[in-house]
């Protein structure tokens, strides 16, 4: 980077972080994601063990197979009475309590009819009152266990973390749209801002357009790489800690990285030679609007068609690809060698748009008093 | 042939509207060089062809004999005509950016920064934002921007719009030091009396044409007419009729403008100031009066012709 373009990335950095609202939108952020990590360790959530009151005498071993159900496990606490236990449930102290009664099918009483745990007792217990009526009439009890076992159906996880990828890279595209959206126009408000108020005359005579530009284009990313960070810290701590990471996701957010930032690269610099182009600050938000529109097509293409053709083609083409092709490495829809010419042909664009940016921004800075067509600069 | 800046046979257009057509520009250093011309003449595209913020169709920037460099550009300053200057910036840290990317180190352009506040005055404003401070203070932190990496030569576009008379002075004290001490300066102006005692040498364009240039004495002194000002309202009328012995209009005498506050005539050459004089001491009692060469604006609308000239 050469001295003017440094002593251009420089002055944004300085005067950005002089503005409280960037560190208002830095707190916040911080805040929030902390506030994502740290509330699911403090909350309740749904992993406590099942709460069963158990009302009569117990001679069908109901007990011993609620006690055998695996994680999250079930508490079996024992009651005098059904209305003891009525009562526990209505004070939240049991989930749903069985009534074992002589002679008669057990009682279950539960709130909610539609609930895992109470599906998985009415199981238990039904299993339980059928093997007991079976040993009663004569059946070897260790032969119908057995029978159970050998009936119950193998489970197979095709991909035990699709769902999670999918999940994640689903945020992550959304966090990459907002970012680059909100950058692009920040940039070209700047640059217009810069234009109407003729300070980009003075810096022309000193500093060449490539430097103005490329410096407000790296200086706007940084500030957002920064905004990135605060919400992606508190993110990186807890995994420090020892959280858990859906698979291959540590591998999507390193790729994704290449895309994001030629991206924002790409994106920016379109951003800051439309901004030349408008008469007053007023008119940036019009003038990016194509590039937020592209923005906008490749998020929705990415979360809905992201495993199509369509989603191939448009994770090849530089303008889209860094919404899709991130995507597609998070759900594992294309290939090392898709991936490597997509990176190679963003990469291409983003030097080929940067000099054709560089013309039209220097043509087009010092042209006041009316918003520019790209024709009246090429 | 001088050793400052020289602009050659400058031509440019913005799609078809030619805005300059074939200017020439000199800046010798020790002269104060008036770029002057009406509102949309043209001046302020060359100022910027000048600092090379736009390539010209045709012509050549040249300074010292040869032709301009990037480099040279970076030790000239430049003042737009309006703002120019991050609002939102302190007004030290401002100059001492703008020295730096002039090439100047951090602290001798923080030095040099506050040197310059201190003369023009603002010493105590430094830690400001730009945006919280006066119009007039901000002008001048304009033309702090402009030499705050000690320029050889200064280009002012419009320095003196919407300046109070003690602003005016001011930045007229300064013109005058950066020339005094061989300095190169040429600022544009539309206000061309308000400048005509400033200025050493102008060059006066209009729609994009140099149509008067030289040493403004030398151009006054030349000047074929003389205006007669009196004290006293005048009525053109009082001149026609036979006995008068001055003739209205081309080869006589016109009223250039006339109210309460006094008169002022145009005569052609070979017209008796002394008659002129006594066909209005037959109708008012004259206490001052003068015979003087033209105004810059007067040599303006004589270039272009009163029904071309706009008010200037």
């Amino acid at each position: 980077m050469d001295r003017s373009t440094w002593l251009v990335v420089e002055r944004e950095l300085r005067e950005a972080l002089r503005r409280k609202s960037i560190w208002a939108m830095v707190g916040l952020i911080l805040i929030g994601a902390t506030a994502v990590v740290v509330l699911p360790e403090v909350l309740p959530d749904d992993d406590d063990p099942g709460q069963v009151a158990l009302v009569g005498e117990d001679l069908i071993g109901v007990t011993e197979a609620l006690a055998a159900v695996p994680e999250p496990g079930i508490v079996v606490t024992p009651m005098p009475d059904r209305d003891a236990a009525a009562l526990a449930i209505e004070d939240g102290d049991a989930d749903l309590a069985v009534l074992l009664r002589d002679e008669e099918v057990p009682e279950l009483i539960v709130e909610d009819e539609s609930s895992d745990l109470v599906a998985v007792v009415r199981e238990v217990v039904t299993s339980r009152v059928a093997a007991t009526r079976l040993a009663a009439e004569g059946v070897d009890l260790a032969e119908v266990t057995a029978a159970f076992v050998d009936a119950a159906p193998e489970v197979s996880l095709l991909d035990a973390d699709q769902s999670d990828r999918q999940g994640a890279a689903f945020v992550l595209t959304m966090i990459l749209y907002l970012v680059t959206v909100i950058l692009t126009s920040q940039v070209a408000a700047a640059v217009a801002t810069e234009k109407s108020n003729r300070v980009s005359e003075v810096l022309l005579a000193i500093v060449p357009p490539r430097s103005m530009l490329a410096g407000k284009v790296i200086g706007v990313g940084c500030i957002g790489l920064v905004i990135l960070m605060a919400g992606a810290l508190p993110v990186a701590i807890r995994f420090a800690l020892g959280g858990d990471l859906p698979q291959g996701i540590g591998r999507t957010i390193v790729v994704s990285a290449v895309w994001f930032l030629g991206g924002l690269v790409l994106y920016l610099t379109l951003a800051g030679s439309l901004g030349a182009m408008v008469a007053r600050q007023e008119e940036a938000g019009a003038v990016v609007m194509p590039l937020t529109m592209l923005l906008i097509a490749g998020y929705f293409v990415a979360i809905t068609a992201g495993d199509s053709v369509v989603g191939l083609v448009l994770g090849v083409f530089p303008l889209t690809s860094p919404m899709v092709a991130p995507f597609r490495v998070a759900i594992g829809a294309g290939t090392p060698i898709e991936y490597a010419i997509s990176i190679a042909v963003l990469l291409l664009t983003v030097v080929l748009v940067g000099r054709l940016a560089t013309v039209v921004f220097r043509r087009a800075i010092v042209r006041t008093g009316e918003r520019l067509k790209l024709r009246d600069v090429l | 042939m001088h050793d400052g800046l020289r602009v050659v046979g400058l031509r440019h257009a913005f799609g078809e509207r030619v805005v300059l057509d074939g200017v020439d520009l000199d800046v010798p250093p020790g002269r104060v060089v008036g770029l002057l011309g009406p509102n949309g003449a043209g001046k302020t595209t060359l100022m910027r062809i000048v600092f090379g913020v736009i390539d010209p169709n045709a012509g050549e920037v040249r300074w010292q004999g040869r032709p301009v460099a990037a480099d040279d550009r970076r030790r000239w300053g430049y003042m737009p005509q309006e703002r120019g200057l991050y609002r939102e910036m302190r007004t030290l840290d401002h100059l001492v950016w703008l020295a730096r990317l002039y090439g100047v180190e951090r602290r001798d352009a923080a030095r040099r920064a506050r040197d310059l506040l201190e003369r023009l005055g603002l010493a105590d404003r430094a830690g400001d934002p730009i945006r919280d401070l006066s119009g007039g203070m901000a002008q001048r932190v304009q033309l702090a921007a402009a030499m705050v990496h000690g320029p050889t030569l200064l280009v002012l576009d419009e320095p003196f719009a919407g300046l109070d008379p003690v602003a005016t002075a001011f930045l007229a004290g300064v013109i005058r030091d950066h020339v005094d001490a061989g300095g190169h300066l040429v600022f544009s102006s539309h206000q061309l009396d308000l400048v005509q005692d400033l200025c050493e040498t102008i060059v006066m364009i209009h729609a994009g044409r140099v149509v008067l240039e030289g040493p403004v004495r030398d151009l006054r002194e030349r000047a074929p007419d003389r205006y007669l000002r009196v004290d006293v309202e005048v009525d053109a009328t009082w001149f026609d009729g036979p006995g008068v012995g001055v003739a209205v209009g081309a080869g006589g005498v016109d009223v250039v403008s006339s109210g309460s506050a006094g008169t002022r005539l145009r005569l052609s050459p070979g017209v008796d100031a002394g008659a002129v004089l006594d066909v209005i001491r037959r109708h008012r009692r004259v206490t001052d009066f003068g015979v003087e060469a033209p105004t810059l604006s007067e040599l303006f609308i004589a270039a272009v012709g009163p029904t071309e000239a706009v008010p200037v």
